[in-house]
């Protein structure tokens, strides 16, 4: 049985079924190297928030930087919020590289944590966009900026995160151990115990 | 593509449309600011084949600011605006279905698993239909 897929997918890095690897360095590079742009928006506002730097670049809307970066929805909690945009970032920048080209099978519990810091902060990110001229009346470039990169980034994470959920589903249906598979423990479906030969949706 | 590529433009000029058409300080400014960013951060994503089903959320958005400018005291240019606006959104969400098959045939078989790929199939053509 185990014949059944000798040289067959379980070593192919290409996920069965696609036609690109989701975790190929060349998919995987673009959304590291946003990333990092976006650390650097956020770590330059950051400066601006703490008054280590007194004036902030802001090429159209006047004083709308400044509002809304000094404004109290930036000051509720402990640390200003550019500077959490900023560990955001440096979050996904980490989970992004962490892991080899098989990590969609070989770490899915990486690309899920990936895919949780890049999808829910974009979308942390664009609520604060929206807040922004509803409740303070003017707009941050840079602010703008930085929503469109956290935006940029969700399409190319989260089809790693199906490929490796979609694994995960075969080894629920082939009755092996999804959870030491999640973790890593197990690197190949039969390691972990599934019967590869179980047919899907039956 | 183009369809949510031409939503999230639309998205963008809701943002920009108070300050434009001059109702900047009207509560219609503020449902043009708040369904502005959420159809365009919606449609942007939507772009990706991968992500093309969050496209639906506009239909939400959309519906909104279709109902809402008549109900609000706002210059008859805005309100006008406003609806159009969220009624060309609505008319461009159903458009453009992903081809699912470059990526396994997709989020569907999370739980359709009848059409999940075997642990052995084939990597999908770069041309699949």
């Amino acid at each position: 049985m185990s014949g059944l897929l000798s040289g067959g997918n379980t070593d192919e890095l290409v996920p069965p079924g696609w036609v690109k690897n989701p975790s190929a360095w060349g998919e995987r590079l673009p959304i590291v190297g946003l990333a990092l742009v976006g650390l650097a928006i956020a770590t330059y506002l950051s400066l601006f928030q703490y008054e280590v730097i007194d004036t902030v670049w802001e090429p159209f809307f006047g004083d709308g930087s400044r509002t809304v970066l000094t404004s109290r929805l930036s000051n509720v909690l402990p640390v200003k919020d550019a500077a959490l945009g900023a560990l955001g970032y440096l979050l996904d920048a980490v989970t992004g590289v962490i892991g080899g080209t098989k990590r969609w099978r070989t770490m899915p519990w990486i690309v899920i944590i990936f895919g949780i810091f890049v999808g829910p902060l974009g979308a942390v990110s664009v609520l604060l966009v929206v807040a922004q001229p509803v409740v303070y009346g003017s707009f941050c470039t840079l602010c703008l900026t930085s929503a469109v990169i956290s935006l940029a980034m969700i399409p190319p994470a989260v089809d790693e995160v199906l490929a490796s959920f979609q694994d995960l589903r075969r080894m629920r249906q082939s009755g092996g151990n999804w959870w030491r598979y999640f973790w890593g423990l197990d690197s190949t479906p039969e390691a972990a115990g599934a019967d590869t030969s179980v047919r899907m949706g039956t | 593509m183009w369809f949510q590529i031409a939503s999230t433009v639309l998205g963008v000029w809701l943002m920009f449309a108070p300050a434009a058409l001059d109702h900047v300080d009207t509560t219609l400014a503020d449902f043009d600011r708040t369904i502005g960013p959420l159809v365009a951060s919606v449609s942007f994503v939507a772009a990706a084949q991968i992500s093309r089903s969050l496209r639906w959320l506009n239909l939400g958005f959309a519906a909104v600011l279709v109902v809402a400018p008549w109900f609000l005291d706002a210059p008859t240019v805005s309100q006008a605006n406003s609806c159009v606006v969220a009624l060309l959104v609505l008319a461009l969400t159903p458009w453009g279905s992903p081809d699912q098959t470059r990526y396994g045939n997709g989020w569907t078989t999370l739980w359709r698993t009848e059409d999940l790929p075997e642990w052995n199939a084939p990597r999908a053509s770069e041309d699949a239909a």
